[in-house]
Formats: C-alpha cells, sequence, structure tokens
C-alpha cells in the first residue's frame, strides 16, 4: 500500500467496512445462542428427572413396589439428565469451536 | 379486577373456539390455534410454490430466500448425519418450515403463537422420536438396542450406564417439546407484562415502551433460533438411528 489513497480506494474502503458489519450482528447472536444453549442445558437436566419419576411411579403401579423403582429411577433420571448435559455441551462447544475456526480463517483471509 | 384479568398477560395464550367440530368423542373444535396453522401452512405453501414459479437460473429476491431456505436445510442433514440422511429431507424441512412460520406469525400483534402451548410442541417432538424408533428399529433390528449399550466401556458399568441411556432416551421428546414451548412462553409473556408497565408507568412508560421494541427484535432472534434448535436436534436425533455407533 505505497500508493496514495485516491477517491475510488476510500470508496472501495468505505465499501469493504459496510460489507464487514454483518460480522458483528453474527457475533452477537453467537452470544444470545450461548444463552440459549444454556437454557436448553436446564430443560435436558429437568427432562431426566422427569422422565425417571414418571417411569419408577409406574413401574411402582405396576408392580406394586411402592416407593422402590420411583426412588431408584429418580436417581438414574437424575445421572441421565447430567449425562445429556454433558453430551450437548460437548456438542455445542465444538460447533463453538468451528464457528470460531471459521471465523478466524476468514479474517486471516481478508487480511492477504 | 375482571378487566385486568382479561387483559393480564396470560390471556394470549388462551384457546378460543370458532366452531365445534365432534367426531366420535373426540373434541376436534377449530380453534384460534388451528386457524394459525392453517395459516402458517398456506403462507409457506405460497412461500414456496409462488417464489419458485420463475425457476431462473439467476435467482430473484424471492427465489433466493426459497433456495436459501432448501440450501440452509439440507446442508444441516449432510453436516449432521451425512448424504443418507437426506431421505429425511422432506421431513426436517416441514417441521422447520412449520415451526419457524408459526414462530414468526405468532410476533404479529393480535396472533397467536401456537407453539406456546406445549400439546402442540410435545406432539411435534413425538413425531421426531416415533419416526427416529421406528426407522433405527427397522433399518437395524434389534441391533438399534445397541444404542443403550455404548462399546468399549468395562463390563461392570453396563448396569448402570444401561438404564441411564434408556431414560436419557425417552427424556428426549421431553427436552425438545419443552425447550421451543417454554422459550416462546417466556418470551411472550415477559412482553406482554413489560406492556402492562407503560400504562400503569404514565409518562415514564416511554422507558418500558423502549425495552418492548428491544425485546421484540431479541423475541424474533428467539423464534428463528428456536425454529432452528429444533431442525438441528431432530438431525442429531435421526443421525443415531441412521448410523448407529
Amino acid at each position: 500500500m505505497t500508493e496514495p489513497k485516491t477517491d475510488k480506494l476510500k470508496e472501495f474502503d468505505e465499501k469493504l467496512k459496510l460489507a464487514k458489519k454483518p460480522k458483528e450482528v453474527k457475533e452477537k447472536s453467537q452470544e444470545h445462542k450461548a444463552m440459549s444453549n444454556a437454557y436448553g442445558y436446564a430443560t435436558e437436566l429437568l427432562a431426566g428427572f422427569v422422565i425417571g419419576a414418571i417411569m419408577g411411579w409406574s413401574l411402582d403401579n405396576w408392580l406394586d413396589t411402592k416407593p422402590l423403582f420411583m426412588i431408584v429411577f429418580i436417581f438414574i433420571g437424575a445421572g441421565a439428565g447430567i449425562f445429556n448435559v454433558i453430551k450437548s455441551s460437548q456438542r455445542d462447544f465444538r460447533e463453538q469451536q468451528a464457528a470460531e475456526q471459521a471465523a478466524a480463517d476468514e479474517r486471516k483471509n481478508d487480511k492477504n | 379486577m375482571a378487566a385486568t384479568e382479561d387483559h393480564g398477560p396470560m390471556h394470549q395464550f388462551e384457546i378460543i373456539r370458532y366452531k365445534d367440530i365432534n367426531i366420535g368423542g373426540y373434541d376436534i373444535s377449530f380453534t384460534n390455534s388451528s386457524l394459525m396453522m392453517v395459516i402458517a401452512v398456506v403462507a409457506i405453501l405460497l412461500f414456496t410454490i409462488l417464489s419458485m414459479r420463475g425457476r431462473s437460473i439467476i435467482p430473484g429476491r424471492m427465489q433466493s430466500l426459497a433456495e436459501l431456505s432448501y440450501e440452509f436445510i439440507a446442508g444441516m442433514i449432510r453436516e449432521n448425519i451425512g448424504t443418507g440422511g437426506l431421505k429425511f429431507f422432506p421431513f426436517v424441512f416441514s417441521l422447520f418450515m412449520f415451526v419457524l412460520f408459526l414462530n414468526l406469525i405468532g410476533l404479529v400483534p393480535y396472533s397467536f403463537t401456537v407453539t406456546s402451548h406445549i400439546a402442540v410442541t410435545f406432539i411435534l417432538a413425538m413425531a421426531v422420536f416415533l419416526l427416529v424408533t421406528i426407522y433405527g428399529f427397522m433399518k437395524h433390528g434389534l441391533g438399534f438396542l445397541k444404542l443403550f449399550a455404548p462399546a468399549g466401556l468395562p463390563i461392570y458399568m453396563y448396569p448402570i450406564i444401561t438404564p441411564i441411556e434408556i431414560v436419557s432416551y425417552l427424556s428426549r421428546p421431553l427436552s425438545l417439546s419443552v425447550r421451543l414451548f417454554a422459550n416462546m412462553l417466556a418470551g411472550h409473556t415477559m412482553l406482554k407484562v413489560f406492556a402492562g408497565f407503560v400504562i400503569a408507568l404514565g409518562f415514564f412508560g416511554v422507558v418500558p415502551l423502549v425495552v418492548i421494541v428491544m425485546f421484540t427484535g431479541l423475541e424474533l432472534l428467539v423464534a428463528v433460533l428456536q425454529a432452528y434448535v429444533f431442525a438441528i436436534l431432530t438431525c442429531i436425533y435421526l443421525n443415531d438411528a441412521v448410523n448407529l455407533h
């Protein structure tokens, strides 16, 4: 970039700046996605508990063993909930890393 | 208090019957919820048919929108399931468009948000769950049960892991439906609560009014994001049935 900035170059610069703007929006939505993921984990944790409790309760009703299975299955449900959260957080982490990698690559390409 | 109860924040979620229909003891009345679903389906049909009518090589505005949504879902399926999952494209695409349009139409004032009712979202999630289960057993037979016993664990772990995997599998429709329903319900309730502040605060109601405008933008994002989440989770669940690991 040794040549002086002509009007055309300046114009191009402005256009470039405009073209780059949507990236900020993308980052904002990424931020919001993280929040929505967090709510999702809470739902998954709770769903494990609820399904475990329902399964245990119906097994108890069927086999007349109140409250043995409900107690056992609530613990299993808690395990399943935590398991779900681990699985989906790992998935989201990978996804986010891929997105960050893609963004970094794009930035590198822009510089060249 | 009756007047405020009629216009409370939860009033928007009320089901209004337009026409009572009763077939074989089942109540299948045409309600505002049904009306919104019909509007969404008609809007999706108009959107996809009219925008693709031109079939030009260089797409116009509407055609590129339709192509974009096609490419978006096709790419999502390729990424999460692989090309073998493309036979589920019609299912995932319809599901995504249906949820997206219901969410977006629900944002229009005086309309009704169908996805804020767990009855609707749970049936949608159940459809996904049943499809995954039935297809999994059809494709892999009883081998599909290997999903509940991941390979490569020490033998004494199986009695603990297998019930956890089963409960985790069964909890999917619940978490999938609650996620969509809770997001829509919470967002719309919050909008109405803040709208109530506008009137209650008189002149200073300008502040919540600005907040509402910002929240509406946020809600637009949530509407699209939740449709995306619903579609991508469907893909992830279908992946288990298509490529058993």
